[in-house]
């Protein structure tokens, strides 16, 4: 019988891992575990491959095509489809069958989990973002500082850092791209406007690197993040995995497939199918940690009970994206030295949404012109000049806004033992955008409230709240303020799946947070040491 | 109902020179065919409904406009979208999708122009549309 099973190695799962370590456990992770592909790394600046490179459109577009996932399936945001990425989302369809009604998930059976494809933005959750949860955030401080010092991450003090908690320790912000600089510095001329509007800009705090932190280099400008996985610049759960297995901290097992467990109150059974031959094989622990992520956990636990009624709720944050030609740049040659990744962050907090609306720039330096070819009104001629010429001077502006649950939004088993995720109701968006287009027109940015769009429901990825820490004793599988499961109280959950609420912030850098805490619960009884 | 192999490089070099002004560059009318197999793998008569419009040699630019703005998931527009990835992931697609020089005189114009023929192909391409539609009664 061991001590504490982890089922899963995304950001959950490793850094309850990390913390129950440090406590003395050596839990048992069992995770089906995609690995990236044993491509000779890329390493030189993306425009200098596709100006030479014949073989390019191995990693480009890939050898199976992978690129084209959007003319002929569902919907994937560029970096998820990119070809060294497919690892991230490989199997997900047969390991774990879904049925959509109206929302399109994603899932990760990776080592590292989706967070070995995600854009790196990090925030520290604050009280009102916790509103719901059963602790606050000074609760959560001693675990984010921790993760700062190991993740290394870069960021300014600035306009934003009250609103994303940062104090310190953060490596100098990374260099913003052309457009970014000068959005930044109009911002920095006319702050009281924009104050007025309820919008403030800053840099993004990332999980990239602007100095070497160990053996890891610093960010190069390349704009290899969409193309080469495993960045040592950019942090990877699985870097943190593999420290832990290489100081012997966790008993790692990839190829196994959680799929339910018994919780007999003197201990729980785990039954895991192994992919190599198909068998299920039963691990025994005296506690077992789900962080498999919020859609999986869920599904982990309706099975351990069989249940095909219970709806539980979902949350994932409505998401705009909005683009804006900066009409001076037009003719700009394109953006050679960029890391790809978020240039500017902001926060809107005025009278037209009821709380604050979090909302990132991007440029469009790393990603083919070909992905956004069916969005441009002209011949295809004038698609190719667009790519030339309007490209360079476009800049995306991503709009999270915070959910929270709602009966139209949840998910449930099938009897044929799929999750369906069922979506069909979707806040009106558009208000706050219509602040950032006249805003921005002043700096010589150019859109227009048609061109803002929604990204359909499960596109966003930040999945949350199936199993939510919340005392309504109504929901048979709410989770108690250290994941707890209220009917197995030798199973919690440590992923995004117990956030109550889904605040507009990614939670990638929180759901790490809790995890850690849940683990120091778990050590807790468990006896670990302090 | 699915596309021969003789009809795809048809398309294939019709669609190259007439976006790109170019013959299709070695590998890729073959690319195109293996792109064109994954992409339409659940839907070959869906490729097939454009088989007339390239052996009658009409543009394919314009009647592509046209759909696009119907619907973007057209069969004849993930087709042209195809040739666009295979053609921007090689060197010779490199000058015609990426600048590389402070040019903004020439952006503008290019723009421009771009913007007029976009209009004229779109008349064309409903003249297309409707002649299409028509034969398939």
């Amino acid at each position: 019988v061991a001590d504490l099973v982890i089922i899963g190695s995304g950001p959950a799962g490793v850094w309850a891992a990390w913390q129950a370590a440090r406590r003395g456990l050596k839990p048992l992770i069992l995770d089906v575990g995609h690995a990236p592909g044993a491509d000779k790394p890329l390493d030189q600046n993306l425009y200098d491959l596709r100006r030479q490179d014949p073989a390019q459109a191995d990693y480009l577009v890939g050898k199976n095509f992978e690129s084209l996932n959007n003319l002929h399936r569902p919907y994937q945001s560029p970096k998820i489809k990119s070809p060294r990425f497919h690892y991230v989302t490989q199997g997900g369809d047969e390991l774990a069958p879904m049925e959509s009604l109206g929302f399109n998930a994603t899932q990760s059976f990776a080592l590292g989990g989706l967070a070995n494809a995600w854009g790196a933005s990090v925030y520290r959750y604050d009280d009102q973002d916790l509103r719901a949860f059963p602790f606050k955030s000074r609760d959560l401080d001693p675990y984010y500082d921790a993760l700062t010092a190991e993740m290394g991450i870069s960021g300014a003090q600035d306009d934003l850092s009250e609103h994303f908690g940062w104090k310190g320790g953060l490596q100098p912000p990374l260099r913003p791209d052309r457009l970014a600089a000068r959005l930044l510095a109009h911002y920095e001329s006319y702050r009281p406007r924009f104050h007025r509007r309820g919008i403030k800009i800053g840099r993004p705090n990332l999980a990239l690197l602007s100095e070497k932190l160990g053996d890891r280099e610093a960010c190069r400008y390349d704009n290899l993040a969409f193309w080469q996985p495993g960045l040592p610049c950019v942090y990877s759960p699985a870097m943190t995995l593999a420290t832990l297995r290489r100081e012997a901290n966790v008993d790692y097992r990839s190829g196994y497939l959680a799929e339910s467990f018994i919780d007999s109150g003197a201990q729980v059974v785990v039954k895991a199918r192994r992919l190599q031959d198909n068998r299920v094989e039963e691990f025994s622990a005296r506690k077992v940690i789900l962080a498999a992520g919020a859609l999986n956990s869920a599904r982990i636990v309706l099975r351990s009970f069989q249940d095909t009624q219970t709806r539980l709720p979902l949350l994932e944050n409505p998401t705009t994206l909005t683009p804006f030609v900066h009409a001076a740049s037009i003719g700009s040659p394109v953006q050679r030295e960029s890391h790809g990744l978020a240039q500017l962050n902001t926060v809107y907090e005025g009278p037209d949404w009821d709380s604050p609306v979090k909302g990132t720039f991007y440029g469009y330096s790393s990603p083919l012109a070909s992905d956004v070819f069916r969005d441009f009104p002209l011949a295809a001629r004038g698609v190719l000049a667009s790519s030339q010429y309007l490209l360079p001077a476009i800049t995306v502006l991503q709009l999270f806004y915070r959910d929270t649950p709602n009966s139209g939004n949840h998910v449930y088993l099938t009897a044929d033992g799929r999750l369906a995720t069922r979506c069909s109701v979707q806040p009106r968006l558009g208000a706050v955008e219509k602040h950032f287009i006249r805003l921005l027109l002043r700096a010589g940015f150019i859109s227009h409230p048609r061109l803002s769009k929604p990204l359909p429901a499960g596109n966003g990825i930040h999945y949350a709240g199936t199993l939510p820490m919340t005392e309504d004793s109504s929901q048979r599988y709410r989770t108690d303020s250290v994941g707890r499961l209220a009917c197995a109280g030798r199973v919690h959950v440590a992923d995004a799946a117990v956030f109550p609420e889904l605040p507009a912030k990614n939670h990638t850098f929180t759901l790490m947070a809790v995890a850690m805490r849940v683990a120091d619960a778990v050590a807790d009884e468990l006896g670990g040491r302090l | 109902l699915s596309q021969a192999g003789p009809d795809l490089d048809r398309e294939c070099a019709l669609l190259c020179r007439g976006i790109f002004g170019l013959e299709p560059p070695p590998g890729c009318v073959d690319a195109y065919r293996r792109a064109h197999a994954v992409v339409f793998s659940a839907a070959p008569a869906e490729a097939a409904r454009f088989t007339e419009a390239v052996r009658r040699g009409w543009d394919l630019e314009a009647l592509e406009l046209a759909l696009r703005l119907r619907d973007k998931d057209n069969a004849l527009t993930k087709k042209v979208n195809i040739l666009f990835y295979l053609m921007e992931t090689r060197p010779e697609g490199f000058p015609l999708f990426v600048n590389t020089d402070r040019a903004p005189l020439r952006a503008w114009m290019r723009l421009t122009a771009e913007t007029l023929r976009s209009a004229y192909k779109l008349l064309k391409g409903w003249v297309l549309l409707r002649r299409l539609e028509a034969s398939r009664g």
